[in-house]
């Protein structure tokens, strides 16, 4: 039997954290919880992540800085932004910095994780 | 035997240590009271968690949630368990939300203390309901809205604005301009709440010149009522809007010629046809200013004497914005700047130098 696939979930409001990695793991997937933009970095960098769910407001290093990083060391790892809706320059400059999805808060996570399904499968 | 003088004074140093022992004291208790709250809070959204999680999944059904998390009927904490989730939930996870509020009796409780309790429980149930897009609270919000209570006509307007119907909207923007203080920025931003649905809705409302006359019920200013839907235009970038602002600018005093500027800068484009010239030229240095900023949206050369000339500008914004849209528009504008750097005019000399040394650390060319 396989390992499951781990994903980063970067998300600094805990109950929705929480609630992804919840979701995630009922898929089948292993979820890594980082709650600031300074432990995801850490993570995505150090860990075998498959993919990362980031959102872009967290507090140390917004999620912009942290993909800037991550897509330099780790050019084709497949990342999910989160923002919401009145940010939309932000998220215009995730995708331009190679962001693979996005989707804006509100949302339905049963949506994101079939974004994930799909990022995951093109990789 | 002590002098009467001393021993009155002894005592009043007594009565003031007793008092200041006693605040102390409360003070203390207090913090602990709070910090054992907190724990207990913890310690019970971390079990309603766990029901919560599984319930959205569809391993615990509906009843047994509500048994569970609704036992101890302690509404107040359960909204502030809920009120995050429901701020970034949509579709059937909001839904199941909203029916688990429902089944746990939230909802009734704070209907009940929309209609019938004090001033914070107003707020708060408007704004719990406003959130839980419980629309058949809305005729109960929209009283509200005429209070004289300034926090409960800013609680009704943020509810009614959550509660996802647009119906309210203007009688909301009506309210928060002539009920509370706001500043127009301060209400657009409840406002938007409404969400982009409401544009049509404002589109119409500036069509009407009849209907731009009437928000002088409640003491409205109208500019600043106009402002406020010209700002919502630009906010959700509704490009639809484009001909009408143009249309309006025709005729449009110095605020709302701002506002109408400012809306295409947000939209990120300007109407075809559009004549810069008089706004780059308007005697209002906000209006030149914005406009410069509008300009950049086009690139047109045609107006690159005009923003030569606005190096020398009176204000200094102005004078920096047209230096930066200079330094934006490639050759011909570096071409500009270097030129004025050499000029007689001590400030276009000055912005035009500050404009390039930006360049060499952000290079244009």
């Amino acid at each position: 039997m396989t390992d499951p696939k781990q994903i980063l979930v970067a998300e600094d409001d805990p109950g929705l954290n929480r609630l992804i990695s919840f979701k995630l793991e009922k898929e089948g997937y292993k979820a890594l919880t980082a709650y600031d933009g300074k432990a995801a970095l850490k993570t995505a960098l150090e860990e075998n992540v498959s993919a990362v769910i980031l959102d872009i407001m967290m507090p140390f290093l917004d999620g912009i800085q942290v993909l800037k990083k991550v897509r330099t060391a780790k050019p084709h790892l497949p990342v999910i932004v989160l923002s919401i809706k009145s940010r939309e320059t932000d998220l215009n400059q995730a995708l331009e910095l190679g962001a693979n999805d996005y989707m804006t808060k509100p949302f339905q996570p049963d949506q994101l994780i079939g974004r994930l399904k799909q990022v995951l499968g093109n990789n | 035997m002590i002098d009467p003088y001393l021993n009155t004074l002894l005592n009043i140093i007594a009565v003031l240590a007793a008092v200041i022992i006693v605040l102390l004291a409360s003070m203390v208790l207090i913090r602990l009271f709070s910090a054992l709250n907190k724990k207990k809070y913890r310690l019970k959204a971390r079990e309603w968690e766990e029901i919560y999680l599984n319930y959205l999944h569809g391993d615990l059904d509906l009843e047994k949630a509500a048994a569970q998390m609704g036992a101890d009927k302690r509404y107040y904490w359960l909204w502030n368990f809920f009120a995050p989730y429901l701020e970034v939930l949509e579709g059937s996870d909001f839904d199941k939300t909203k029916a688990l509020c429902r089944e746990i009796g939230l909802i009734d409780y704070y209907k009940k203390k929309l209609r019938r309790g004090g001033t914070a429980g107003k707020a708060v149930a408007a704004r719990v309901l406003g959130a839980l897009r419980c629309r058949e609270s809305v005729a109960e919000m929209l009283k509200l809205l005429q209070s004289k209570n300034e926090l409960l006509v800013q609680a009704a307007a943020q509810g009614l604005a959550k509660s996802g119907e647009p119906g309210p909207f203007f009688q909301a923007a009506r309210a928060l301009l002539g009920n509370t203080f706001f500043t127009y920025e301060g209400a657009a931003e409840i406002l938007a709440d409404f969400g982009k649905k409401i544009c049509p809705h404002i589109a119409r409302f500036l069509e009407d010149e009849t209907a731009q006359a009437a928000p002088g019920e409640n003491g409205v200013d109208p500019s600043a009522y106009r402002s406020v839907m010209i700002d919502l235009l630009g906010f959700f970038k509704y490009r639809e809007a484009l001909p009408l602002l143009q249309k309006m600018l025709t005729q449009a005093d110095e605020e709302t010629t701002v506002h109408i500027l400012k809306a295409f800068i947000n939209i990120g484009e300007l109407p075809a046809e559009l004549d810069l010239k008089p706004y780059l030229e308007h005697p209002y240095w906000v209006v030149r200013n914005f406009s410069v900023r509008a300009w950049k949206l086009t690139d047109d050369r045609q107006y690159l004497p005009i923003l030569e000339k606005l190096l020398s500008d009176r204000n200094w914004w102005v004078r920096f914005h047209a230096a930066e849209a200079l330094r934006g528009a490639g050759r011909p504008g570096l071409e500009i700047l270097q030129r004025k750097t050499a000029a007689g005019d001590q400030a276009a000399a000055s912005i035009s130098s500050y404009a390039l040394s930006r360049n060499e650390v952000q290079p244009q060319l």
